[in-house]
């Protein structure tokens, strides 16, 4: 009975939303949902060697670091290069690796699980000679699917002690010109909290192609404490045949 | 005549003295081709091109209409009466927002986002995102900073909101699909379920009538039982009324 007025609802009510419509062109919604998914995939073929560079730019204001600390604004280069598959620590399986290298700063290593059509992360290791213990999720969380839609939500990740929470929205799927090239989109929305430190990330993640351009910024206590943007300059594959460029539109 | 004149200069006292009332005393002129109104240019030509060119790119691809306006001051009305003014003024999209500013004052930028769309959202998820937006975007530490950061939120959260709802509709369209097509698939089970059903009652019908016929065909008659008469308890009784005719008696030999 319960079904049968739902239906009833679904059929008449819908009828309305139908009519106004403007913006379909026939094409059954989940066929079209389908045809976007295919394209997207394979969402991330990697090679080891395959290398992503990205000008990124480091923003504090002025008094954040310490009382009366001088503006920092810079501009570094930030390199993403995948490994391939390894281990962040004895007794953890084998998972994606980029090794990420920033000069002056520790190596760090990112964990994730490439699959066909979706991308999970699964921890980070900084490469410090004193601490090697990876940061290990429980379980994967997801960073990007092939057919990824705008106006959804990916699952909230929130630590038991509440301590830790990050929502991610799909924005829109959009082109962007980078140095790298233009780019097909998919724009990410993450917001959460680290404790009392609020986060706000915008990323921009283009399938077959990675990580485009990613700006995020850190608020504590009423106050900007922190802005980082970078973009992808070059892309280079290990494999010579491997396309280097932005999607062509 | 006297009465008329008096009217006319109360109205043009309250329209001119108060402008205010009737409509404001600040200026709209034309909706500029750019989505940001900044006529004392104190945005800067840069930072007017990098907040205007992905709010025009926005409008014409996703029909989310995010205006900004910049003012050196409200002169004495509310920063949402303004606001909202600019909306009705220039924007006819379902989906818009106008963000405004006046540098210098710590209230600002205000968003005030409306549209069909947005008077369907849950007012708590509303009231929520546009504080936190203005908040954030207030934290930054320019003028054109705030102004930026908050038309970038606003852009991100009515394109959320925007394509949430077309994916709603989209759900209900395919709902719909599905069960129009199981009310199809129901509606030719039901006709052939008639079609079976008329069949086996004209079977039924049939049957019946070739019994009823076959039960009711003229047969051989018969007479009725005669009534019979058991005579001294025997069991047959035959010649009831009859005569037999014994005939003289025999003689005997001799007489």
């Amino acid at each position: 009975m319960r079904f049968a007025l739902f239906k009833i609802l679904v059929v008449f009510g819908s009828l309305p939303f139908a009519a106004c419509d403007p913006g379909t062109d026939g094409e059954p919604p989940i066929a079209r949902d389908e045809a976007m998914a295919k394209l997207d995939r394979p969402i991330l073929p990697v090679t080891p060697g395959d290398t992503w560079v990205y000008e990124t730019r480091l923003e504090i204001p002025q008094g954040v670091s310490s009382l009366g600390a001088a503006e920092v604004e810079t501009i570094f280069r930030r390199t993403r290069t995948y490994l391939g598959k390894i281990s962040a620590a004895a007794g953890l399986p084998e998972k994606d690796c980029f090794e990420v290298v920033v000069p002056g700063a520790p190596d760090e290593r990112e964990f994730v699980d490439i699959q066909n059509d979706r991308i999970d992360l699964w921890g980070s290791l900084i490469m410090r000679p004193e601490s090697t213990q990876p940061m290990w999720l429980e379980s994967p969380v997801l960073f990007v699917m092939a057919g990824m839609k705008a106006g959804t939500t990916l699952p909230e990740l929130r630590t038991f002690n509440g301590g830790l929470a990050r929502t991610t929205r799909v924005i829109a799927r959009e082109d962007l010109t980078v140095a790298a090239g233009r780019f097909s989109c998919i724009r990410l929305l993450t917001t959460g909290d680290d404790g009392d430190v609020e986060l706000r990330k915008t990323l921009w993640f283009s399938p077959g192609h990675g990580i485009v351009r990613e700006e995020k910024t850190r608020y504590r206590r009423n106050q900007l404490i922190y802005r980082e943007t970078q973009e992808l300059t070059v892309i280079k594959m290990a494999r010579s045949l491997r396309a280097v460029s932005g999607r062509k539109e | 005549m006297i009465t008329w004149i008096r009217l006319l200069a109360v109205s043009w006292f309250l329209t001119g003295v108060f402008p205010g009332v009737s409509g404001g005393v600040i200026e709209f002129g034309d909706r500029p081709p750019t989505q940001v109104f900044d006529p004392a240019e104190s945005l800067g030509a840069p930072m007017t091109a990098e907040i205007s060119e992905p709010l025009v790119s926005i409008y014409q691809n996703e029909g989310v209409d995010v205006v900004v306006v910049v003012l050196d001051d409200l002169e004495g009305e509310s920063a949402r009466e303004v606001a909202l003014r600019f909306a009705e003024r220039w924007c006819d999209s379902p989906v818009h927002a106008v963000v405004l500013h006046v540098p210098g004052t710590e209230e600002g930028p205000w968003i005030v986002p409306g549209g069909e769309l947005v008077d369907q959202l849950e007012a708590g998820e509303l009231a929520q995102a546009v504080d936190d937006a203005r908040r954030r975007a207030s934290l930054e530490p320019t003028e054109s900073r705030k102004v930026r950061a908050a038309s970038v939120e606003t852009a991100d959260m009515l394109r959320y909101w925007s394509a949430r709802a077309a994916n709603r509709l989209d759900f209900l369209k395919s709902e719909q699909s599905k069960i129009l097509q199981e009310l199809e698939s129901e509606s030719r089970k039901g006709r052939i379920r008639i079609l079976v059903g008329m069949a086996l009652a004209i079977a039924c019908i049939a049957g019946l009538l070739k019994w009823f016929l076959s039960s009711h065909r003229p047969g051989p008659r018969y007479f009725d039982d005669p009534d019979v008469v058991q005579r001294l308890g025997a069991p047959r009784a035959g010649g009831n009324r009859a005569v037999v005719d014994l005939g003289p008696p025999p003689t005997r030999k001799g007489e």
